[in-house]
């Protein structure tokens, strides 16, 4: 059925898996701060599902939902510790988070099985079921992104200092966003675990910050299909250009470099920002023949759009 | 039976030499950062790059590849080239970029410096097949001094005394020259900078350039020390080289020195007491501690935005 793709079915399997992971880092950075702790939360929800259903046999719902549980509470406690950073400050912190899941994972050798991880607890969500879980995940951003709500978010994250001036309860949003990445993040690196039935310590470090950032902002920060646009992308590319051996990667960099000098919204902001331009032009000729009185309020809302 | 403060010697002394290193990588970064506005995932892959082209450059025929200082320079000149690619494909056409709001030009620099980053490592993989690569013998090959239980080799005594040199004369032309001035207003405000005279372009592209080469350098001095290199050295020295910017604040450079040191003998310590295993965490321990009491930054400037 998907033959043109010319994806394998592991490939598929991987591009819906990274989509979940995608819409977790996503999730944390529409707020507009640079809090990259989501690689933690899915290193929190892997073993979870290691520990509880490998060692200790529990049904992997279970297991997954303790392991949200768990990076909800690991995610209160973090907003509590840097709460008052921002920029440059917050990202290296919230690194640390990373960090110290991936040495808590290498050193608690009892528990963690160390260096090694743990292994054979598959249970693979089959394709469907993947299919599902995507789509829900991605309607509720959708749901999300027409609400009002989204549009302070999305002040928030151009322009901190206008949000607080307007009044925005700034910490708050921050806070809900992060929650809502640590969630999904647990969910997503569970998933991941489950389905290659094993999780090591190297699994969810620093280069996975970047993948999935680069990702995210390749698809667009803060449309609800950027994550969607952005694991397909960096999924189906590696596996197209196959043949290219390691150079693809030099390509692939490229790739990502034209798109935030070009395209600073990512794809999905660059068409939005297209299909206004064009419902402006539609409507600017249906002004020129006498037009609506509505008509002045609708290009202020598509120049928001294109702002953002 | 030892001396208590002649052990403590034994663990501090190299953590002070380690901390010597990680200042060279870091004073690149704060440039990059403080007055690039650059948070610069980059620099780790150009400290990779530069040792990888430098050692495959000593092991061919031509001029000057059995010259340590040769290859040094090959090193540091394979840093600048990326320093000034870096400029000119990403931080030269975002800054012109006047769509670009300051949020989103500080989210295009970081994401394209995570794209070079991609770029430049593929490179190394390419070269290296992923294998550590040996220095040279032949080259440089570093003895080691002894006193007592302490043992020092020589690429860390030069390590060390490059970082001092440097950061003197770092501290020296920023404070009292003109260009140093200049660089100073760049860091402050680029368009203010702009406005009073100062060519942004150049200025960028020089620092851009020297960052590049400090981690070249940083690259090349590791390699020495540890007489190989392996391609995954740079990512562990990132995460540290953030923290040590951070907690010195952006833009000092005494702070970057003095966090260096002072986290190369921290870790030497903790690594004495509870294993080197649990070193890197405790650096980001103290970061968190440090930024809870001042969010800008150890010794850095508390800077508050008026609305």
């Amino acid at each position: 059925m998907l033959d043109v793709l010319r994806l394998s079915d592991v490939a598929i399997d991987i591009m819906l898996i990274n989509c979940v992971l995608a819409y977790a880092a996503s999730a944390a950075l529409s707020g507009g701060a640079f809090n990259v702790a989501y690689p933690g939360f899915m290193g929190v929800g892997a073993y979870s599902a290691g520990i509880l259903s490998g060692d200790h046999g529990w049904h992997p719902i279970m297991a997954t939902l303790a392991g949200i549980a768990v990076a909800l509470l690991a995610a209160l406690l973090l907003q509590v510790l840097l709460r008052r950073l921002d920029g440059v400050y917050l990202a290296v912190a919230s690194v640390g988070f990373v960090v110290l899941i991936g040495a808590l994972g290498r050193n608690l050798t009892s528990i963690t099985g160390g260096a090694i991880g743990l292994h054979g607890f598959r249970a693979q969500l089959s394709r469907e079921e993947l299919v599902l879980l995507v789509a829900v995940i991605a309607f509720g951003f959708f749901v999300f992104g027409r609400s009002r709500l989204a549009s302070l978010v999305a002040i928030r994250r151009e322009d901190p200092e206008l949000a607080s001036a307007l009044g925005l309860k700034v910490d708050r949003m921050g806070t809900i966003l992060v929650m809502v990445s640590a969630g999904l993040g647990a969910l997503g690196g569970s998933v991941r675990a489950y389905w290659l039935g094993g999780v090591s310590p190297g699994d969810y470090v620093f280069t996975l910050v970047l993948t999935l950032m680069a990702m995210v902002v390749v698809g667009g920060v803060g449309h609800w299909s950027g994550p969607l646009i952005g694991a397909a992308i960096f999924t189906a590319l590696p596996e197209w250009t196959r043949d290219l051996g390691t150079w693809r990667d030099i390509g692939i960099g490229a790739i990502v470099l034209v798109i935030v000098r070009f395209a600073p919204g990512g794809i999905a902001g660059t068409f939005q920002a297209l299909w206004a331009r064009r419902r402006m032009r539609t409507m600017a000729r249906a002004e020129g023949r006498g037009g609506g009185v509505g008509a002045p309020l609708k290009p202020l809302a598509a120049a928001t759009q294109e702002a953002s | 039976m030892r001396g208590a403060p002649l052990f403590i010697f034994e663990v501090a002394v190299p953590g002070v030499l380690a901390g010597g290193l990680y200042a060279i990588f870091a004073l690149g970064l704060s440039l990059s950062v403080g007055v690039l506005r650059v948070i610069n995932i980059a620099h780790a892959a150009m400290l990779t790059l530069a040792p990888v082209l430098a050692i495959e450059y000593a092991g061919s025929s031509y001029p000057g590849s059995s010259s340590i200082f040769v290859v040094i320079l090959v090193g540091v000149l394979v840093g600048v080239a990326c320093g000034l690619l870096q400029e000119l494909v990403m931080i030269r056409p975002i800054r012109r970029a006047e769509r670009l709001s300051a949020r989103q030009a500080e989210r295009a620099t970081l994401i394209g410096s995570v794209a070079i980053w991609f770029v430049l490592n593929s490179i190394t993989i390419v070269r290296t097949h992923a294998q550590v690569v040996p220095f040279p013998r032949d080259v440089f090959a570093s003895s080691t001094y002894r006193w007592g239980d302490l043992y020092v080799s020589r690429a860390q005594l030069i390590t060390f005394g490059t970082a001092i040199v440097l950061f003197g004369a770092l501290a020296v032309v920023i404070a009292k020259t003109q260009v140093g001035r200049q660089v100073r207003a760049l860091a402050n405000d680029h368009e203010a900078a702009g406005l009073i005279g100062v060519n942004v372009d150049a200025y960028s592209a020089g620092c851009s350039a020297l960052a590049g080469a400090l981690a070249g350098l940083a690259g090349m001095l590791l390699a020495m020390t540890l007489s190989a290199f392996d391609y995954a050295n740079g990512t562990d020295l990132l995460a540290k080289g953030f923290v040590i910017v951070v907690v010195g604040g952006l833009g000092s450079i005494g702070g970057t020195f003095v966090v260096a040191l002072g986290l190369g003998v921290a870790e030497a310590f903790l690594g004495f007491y509870f294993g080197t295993q649990w070193q890197t965490m405790a650096a980001f321990g103290i970061l968190v501690l440090v930024l809870m009491a001042r969010p800008g930054g150890l010794l850095g400037v508390q800077k508050v935005r008026a609305v």
